[in-house]
């Protein structure tokens, strides 16, 4: 035999054999598999301090004899990050049986799910209100609008903003023109210096000074009061939160767990998601506020307030969120 | 022993090489026919209203607006400096070959790459932010194959001028009282629109095509080809009608580039580039002697931009800080490439089978088979996404890697099988007649006088594959979420503008593409030539 088809041969056998031994050694997992953000699922962020704690309760329900034992549970949670946040729901309905859950679904990505909410417990975990952040090198305080229609007149072309179809951050504008009116769409588009398609994308356009003001989170202020620049440490914070009167929609993180999760596996999960320990950590890892009353760091308390609405989205529906889309791509 | 007798046979005699290619292919395809079905039985027509096809067609606007300009700019840049470089050149000149080569290396770049080069690039002259995403995007189409063209213009201008004929051409032009540039064009203008006719279509149909450069560059679905748009559409909304209106959409607009690209015959008055039958004779001088360090600084062009697109990562590492290396995440980069090895390297052995399987095959399959071969990966992609029909790999996310890798081959087949069977024609048959009537094993014979004439092309085609599966992304991101990949990485750092961190993965694509080079065409030839 030549020495090519030996070559030949060789890989032939040595590809057979890599996949008999992928097929062979793949099990099927065994870990909880939770859908979400990547960021959430980054190493060292609040996917991996919820994994261990998930993992100690279980264990010791696991292995306890009291009445709130969980014999058979998993005790393993994998996340599965999703690049793009706006496309969780999408992700579920194409691959229901891949997942267990989803973890960081905003109140309007809900509406995507409505069908599947009866076969699924769901519960808020983390929220923050939205809010425009000014960059105060580049727009003084005393500029500030006051109101939103003081805004949507006198800061056109300014500002940096979201885009609905791919980010939920950019889902939230759509939620202030929409259920709670404060601007119509034409106003919120005149807006935009720069529609960009992720939160993460259009903040650090925002850090290079790219406009003076951003749609962004309550939360982002804080982000800067706790990490203050170690030059001028006692400075106001260069980006804060400009409290328009009218308020800012709440932004809400939901945890949606299907049925596929045993009871025991789910009160053990909402037991974590809720305790002091990861409510606390939502603040400091997630620059998020904790939906339970659960403390955070003192550098939380000088963050500008604002009104915060509450969004109740009874009366609305998939179609509806798709038509506010159609008339933001208008 | 049976694989290779199975082949060995088939490549010998039997036709189910391409039987099996085309049973393969319609049963990926299956899914596509099942899920536009799906689609058509849960139709939600209120969703087809006047918005979606405003959205639609500004889609289909940019698609086309977005394919002409880069066409159309990356033919007259390549016109401009492909007549620049004819000047004072041998056609074997050492300038023109640098050229040749450095812009081949960026034409054989996959989208990903090339669109994270072009952000470095705009990032490097401060034009990121001022730019449009549209021009930026035309900016990315450009670069790559502007240089390319150019090579392929200035090589027919030289062989043209290198020749007797052309150079009494321009000589008695410039006699006649036409200035150095004038001549040359009257001389050339008829070489130039030859090259230009064959490449505008194909710059054209690629544009119009390109996935990766449009999702990486583009600033979400406001900017977005049918295709791009689809991709949204598939992982933002649930409408089953929108995705149904696309993916026919889509569908249609992938068979008639095909038909365009493989099936309509090359201008019969295209004459072929004969390097060999070009005489000693350097081309004369086209232009004032004022503008040969312009030529010379053209020629350096492609590899300048690349230098200058590395500089900042260099001037980082000099300053010691090392990027992505500082912040702990060697690890995470060996995986990424790992996975990535591993995807390129399995892509290349299943695309090798497949050829050999197809090698012989006397039929004219094409037609049929380029369809089936050539849809979309994002059609494919959505259709099995749609059904749910990848979950089971999706659980096994190291067999995914694997059935990537196969489709990878698959969709590159057709152009592979195009290569094949004009290095075919080109072949003698005769020492494998002469072989066979001599009494050898046909399958001998084969292997000893044939296979190894088309080695050559082979090891090119691997080499394609293997750079395109690097910078993969259209499949990737659909079906290797759970399996980090230095392209899908590279699309993340890119999308938070962490540019400096995307260079250092580009540096670390490249250097995989060059050990596959070097492994491919340097190392063999050196064992042969021992």
């Amino acid at each position: 035999m030549s020495p090519f088809f030996s070559f030949l041969k060789c890989h032939i056998f040595l590809l057979a054999g890599v996949l008999a031994l992928g097929a062979c050694t793949e099990k099927k997992p065994t870990a909880i598999q939770i859908l979400t953000y990547s960021s959430l699922a980054q190493p060292g962020g609040l996917g991996e301090a919820l994994k261990k704690a998930y993992e100690t309760t279980c264990i010791q329900r696991r292995e306890g004899s009291a009445i709130n034992s969980a014999p058979n549970a998993r005790c393993e949670i994998e996340f599965i990050p999703e690049p793009g946040d706006s496309s969780l729901p999408s992700r579920y309905l194409n691959q229901k049986e891949s997942f267990d859950g989803i973890l960081g679904l905003s109140a309007l990505q809900h509406l995507q799910l409505a069908g599947e909410e009866t076969k699924a417990a769901t519960f808020l975990f983390s929220k923050s209100p939205h809010a425009f952040l000014a960059n105060t090198k580049l727009l003084s305080k005393t500029d500030w609008p006051k109101t939103w229609s003081e805004l949507s007149e006198n800061f056109k072309g300014q500002v940096l903003l979201q885009d609905p179809r791919v980010s939920s951050a950019g889902l939230g504008l759509l939620k202030a023109a929409f259920v709670h009116e404060l601007i119509t769409v034409e106003q919120l588009k005149a807006l935009s210096k720069k529609t960009l398609p992720s939160w993460s994308q259009s903040y650090e356009a925002f850090s290079n000074g790219e406009a003076p003001i951003i749609w962004s989170y309550r939360s982002s202020e804080a982000y800067h009061r706790c990490n203050p620049d170690t030059d001028n440490a006692s400075a106001e914070p260069q980006f804060q939160v400009i409290p328009l009167e009218e308020g800012y929609p709440q932004q809400e993180e939901w945890a949606f767990f299907s049925k596929k999760l045993s009871n025991p596996e789910q009160n053990i999960l909402r037991t974590v998601l809720l305790s002091d320990e990861i409510q606390k950590s939502i603040a400091t890892e997630n620059w998020m506020y904790p939906a339970t009353t659960a403390a955070v760091p003192d550098c939380y308390s000088a963050v500008t307030p604002v009104k915060a609405l509450a969004t109740q989205l009874r009366k609305f529906d998939a179609s509806m969120l798709r038509s506010w889309i159609d008339q933001w791509s208008l | 022993m049976v694989p290779i007798k199975l082949i060995e046979k088939n490549l010998t005699q039997s036709k189910w090489g391409y039987t099996l290619f085309a049973l393969v292919g319609l049963g990926l395809l299956l899914p596509l026919v099942i899920s536009i079905i799906d689609l058509i039985a849960n139709l939600d027509l209120p969703a087809l209203n006047r918005s979606f096809a405003y959205i639609l067609t500004r889609s289909i606007v940019f698609g086309v607006g977005q394919a002409f300009l880069s066409a159309a700019i990356a033919c007259i840049l390549g016109a401009v400096i492909g007549l620049l470089l004819s000047s004072r050149l041998h056609p074997q000149s050492k300038w023109i070959g640098l050229f040749r080569s450095s812009a081949m290396v960026l034409f054989v770049l996959p989208g990903s790459v090339i669109a994270t080069i072009s952000l470095g690039l705009l990032e490097n002259t401060k034009l990121i932010t001022l730019l449009p995403a549209f021009l930026k995007i035309v900016f990315a189409h450009t670069i790559w194959s502007a240089f390319f063209i150019a090579g392929q213009i200035s090589l027919r201008c030289i062989q043209h001028l290198s020749q007797q004929h052309g150079r009494n051409q321009f000589y008695y032009a410039h006699q006649a009282g036409l200035s150095r540039p004038k001549a040359a064009w009257e001389t050339l203008k008829s070489s130039v629109f030859l090259e230009l006719r064959k490449w505008f279509p194909l710059v054209f149909c690629w544009s119009l095509t390109s996935f990766s450069t449009v999702l990486i560059i583009g600033n979400g679905p406001a900017h977005s080809t049918p295709e791009v748009l689809l991709y949204f559409t598939l992982t933002n909304d649930a409408s089953p009608a929108r995705v149904f209106v696309l993916m026919l959409l889509n569908l249609l607009l992938q068979m008639w580039i095909f038909k365009k690209l493989f099936f309509e015959k090359p201008d019969s008055n295209t004459p072929e580039l004969q390097l060999e039958s070009a005489t000693s004779l350097p081309s004369p001088a086209l232009f004032p002697e004022a503008l040969k360090p312009i030529r010379n600084l053209f020629t350096l062009m492609p590899v300048g931009l690349l230098l200058w697109y590395f500089a900042p990562l260099a001037w980082g590492l000099l300053k010691s800080d090392s990027l992505l290396l500082e912040s702990g995440q060697m690890t995470a980069i060996i995986e990424a490439a790992g996975h990535s090895l591993l995807l390129a390297f399995s892509s290349c052995v299943f695309l090798f089978l497949m050829c050999l399987l197809l090698i012989r095959t006397n039929d004219d399959w094409r037609k049929p088979l380029v369809l089936i071969m050539g849809i979309s990966p994002i059609l494919l992609s959505g259709a099995w996404s749609t059904l749910g029909l990848f979950q089971a790999l999706w659980e096994r996310p190291v067999l995914s890697v694997f059935f990537v890798a196969f489709l990878l081959a698959l969709f590159q087949l057709p152009l592979a099988t195009l290569w094949i069977r004009e290095e075919q024609n080109h072949l003698s048959r005769r020492p494998l007649q002469t072989a066979l009537s001599l009494g050898m094993p046909p399958t001998r014979a084969f292997r000893e006088f044939f296979l190894p004439a088309l080695m050559p092309v082979l090891r090119k085609i691997l080499f394609f594959n293997f750079v395109l599966c690097l910078g993969e992304l259209a499949l990737s991101s659909f079906w290797l979420v759970r399996t980090p990949l230095l392209a899908t990485w590279t699309h993340k750092l890119n999308s938070s503008f962490q540019f400096e961190e995307a260079r250092s993965l580009v540096l670390i694509t490249l250097m995989l593409a060059l050990a596959a080079y070097l492994i491919l065409f340097r190392l063999t030839d050196r064992r042969k030539r021992a």
